[in-house]
């Protein structure tokens, strides 16, 4: 767990799939290790998926010439504590300070996440052939027709489909007190 | 323990929603910011349906592939390489969908037959002949559709030329040959490669088809030599018998069967396509404060243009009334009065039924200005002009877009593009030369002139 952050980037994006196949195991350990009587497998299950998801939106800020163990221990490390504010549960958390290999630094997004976890409820809730035409338009960049072709139906039929989706997640949105300032 | 799989579908997930709640906030922006984004545009190309003709010799390539009667001006002065390619053959293992029937040790051979390259066009011919034995699990003379799902165009230079991959192939086959690209950076303004079948012999179970890939922003790099590489062959049947099992009430049953091998076909470009010289025109003049050009280029095979349209409003969808029954449909199913896969079957038949097609199809072309679409409407339906009308060169000679054009707005970037194949090229592109398309029902002349290097 010593690999610097450029093993993982390639022309400065994260390869998330690598990063997850590697460090997926080792932030489970951090946090079963920290806090695993007092958090559920779905937490666990949350805080893992959270860890790698901040560590994308900070893909910018990363420091090639860190290892990536250092950041990712210590996203995993504020996430469990933050968990633990919220199940209002103490424990010392210094014995595992030293799992932080480097003082670095990340955006916790806590704002963005509190919105994107507002919104994974509605989003999960969605058809499996939604779910899949939202992934492949707003994380595969696909285009329309590009994504018409792969499900093989019509160009009009996955407008409609992103219409719905876009306007059911809106509504969530600003039920969940958020503006999307339309 | 753990579930990778799992926790990387839950990410995907996450960022797709955060990627939404940053666009949401671009799209308010828009009005100010969207005519400096480039994009690529996603284009339909023209599926031509003249019948089934051989195309053995290059002037039929030409005729076939690009739908005009008369011997083109790149037949004319030899835009064409007629391949000397002996057939390699490939063993290969056969997968069904629908039984998961798995046949191994099955040959297909298959070979390059023609081809051209310039800035805009890759296009290639290519023949297969299958072994007797795949007739005992798809129906060659009912097949409709061909699929290279893990293409890769590779170049003496290790370039990808074009590639059909998506990531996770992408990212094998940059491992594979070790290639440094990054899938989301390269698809972004990568040629989009369409395939089509150009004629299928049921005696000899050879099926020629047609690879075509269009450059995108950049111009297709100046390569000596190509390689085609896949390991994925898809066989699909013809859409209209699937259509026949509406009745029974299993539609999108597609029969199909999936080839894995190891395809190589190797080809040297000659030095009258690698050595071309790029040519492209600016705007002179006002034309319209709305349309703003981003280039025009001909190459030897075609002409194309792009612009942003200033003012293109995306109309609502919820005005047009082949929505509204969809969505009332889906409603049936969120309400529970009935079952997810009754409304998705109604939905899909609902799709399909051809009054449908053109109501939404002519809902399209008065809400939006241009019709991206517009291609695929009736011969007899009234003409749309929301598009571009003719080319006019500088002697006066107009230059009507004919059945091999395409036309189309990228809806989420506002950018129109319109490619033309062998009708205005290289060869017979004058200096000047005036654009006219109808924005919102007025004819607009765009004034160009060629660049001087």
């Amino acid at each position: 767990m010593k690999s610097k952050i450029e093993k993982y980037k390639n022309n400065q994006k994260l390869d998330l799939e690598k990063v997850i196949d590697e460090y997926s195991g080792y932030v489970y350990s951090i946090i079963r290790n920290m806090a695993s009587e007092y958090l559920s497998e779905e937490d666990i299950e949350e805080i893992v998926s959270d860890t790698f998801f901040i560590l994308w939106k900070n893909t910018d800020k990363l420091d090639d010439e860190r290892v990536l163990s250092s950041y990712i221990a210590g996203i995993t490390k504020n996430l469990v504590k933050e968990k633990r504010r919220v199940i209002k549960i103490n424990f010392d958390i210094s014995e595992y300070e030293n799992i932080m290999q480097d003082n670095v630094k990340v955006d916790m997004i806590c704002e963005q996440r509190e919105k994107v976890n507002v919104l994974e409820k509605t989003v999960k809730q969605l058809k499996e052939d939604d779910i899949l035409i939202f992934n492949l338009y707003y994380y595969s960049s696909m285009k329309i027709s590009e994504i018409s072709n792969v499900l093989n139906i019509s160009d009009f039929n996955v407008k409609m489909r992103l219409h719905r989706i876009r306007k059911k997640i809106k509504k969530e949105f600003s039920k969940g007190g958020y503006s999307d300032d339309k | 323990m753990i579930n990778k799989e799992k926790i990387l579908e839950n990410v995907k997930l996450k960022i797709s929603i955060s990627n939404f709640g940053e666009e949401e906030n671009i799209e308010m922006k828009k009005s100010s910011k969207n005519i400096f984004k480039i994009a690529t545009v996603a284009c339909c190309l023209l599926i031509l349906t003249t019948g089934i003709t051989f195309a053995k010799d290059i002037e039929k390539f030409i005729k076939y592939y690009f739908g005009d009667d008369k011997i083109t001006k790149a037949a004319e002065q030899g835009y064409v390489e007629d391949v000397n390619m002996d057939n390699i053959d490939t063993d290969i293992t056969l997968t069904k969908d629908e039984t998961e029937i798995v046949i191994e040790d099955i040959n297909v051979s298959g070979k390059i037959d023609e081809f051209l390259m310039d800035d805009i066009n890759l296009s290639t011919n290519c023949s297969f002949t299958f072994d007797e034995k795949i007739k005992e699990y798809f129906d060659l003379d009912n097949l409709q559709r061909i699929y290279f799902t893990d293409l890769i165009i590779l170049d003496e230079e290790n370039r990808i030329v074009a590639t059909n991959c998506l990531k996770p192939d992408f990212d094998n086959k940059c491992i594979e040959y070790n290639l440094d690209y990054d899938f989301n950076e390269f698809s972004s303004n990568m040629p989009l490669v369409n395939t089509s079948i150009i004629s299928i012999d049921k005696d000899t179970n050879l099926v020629n088809c047609n690879i075509n890939c269009n450059s995108s922003d950049e111009f297709l790099p100046k390569s000596k030599e190509l390689t085609f590489i896949f390991t994925k062959m898809r066989l699909e049947k013809h859409e209209e018998y699937a259509g026949q099992d509406i009745s029974n009430g299993e539609y999108l049953k597609c029969d199909s069967v999936n080839l894995i091998g190891d395809w190589k076909l190797n080809v040297k470009v000659p030095e009258k396509m690698y050595n071309r010289e790029k040519s492209e025109y600016r705007v002179v003049g006002e034309s319209h404060p709305d349309i703003k050009v981003s280039y025009v280029r001909c190459s030897e095979s075609a002409f194309k243009f792009k612009a942003w349209l200033l003012n293109y409003k995306q109309p609502d969808m919820e005005s047009n009334p082949v929505y509204k029954e969809l969505e009332r449909l889906e409603e049936l199913v969120d309400k529970g009065e009935i079952t997810w896969e009754e409304g998705n079957k109604r939905i899909q038949e609902f799709s399909c039924i051809e009054e449908n097609k053109i109501a939404d199809r002519r809902w399209m072309r008065e809400k939006e200005v241009i019709t991206r679409d517009y291609m695929y409407f009736e011969e007899n339906e009234e003409r749309s002009i929301d598009k571009i009308t003719h080319i006019t060169d500088s002697n006066g000679k107009k230059y009507e877009i004919g059945n091999s054009s395409i036309s189309c707005v990228d809806i989420e970037q506002n950018l129109y593009e319109f490619t033309a194949d062998f009708e205005l090229t290289k060869y017979n592109a004058t200096d000047k030369l005036t654009v006219t398309l109808i924005y919102y029902g007025e004819p607009v002349n765009i004034e160009l002139e060629r660049i001087k290097e």
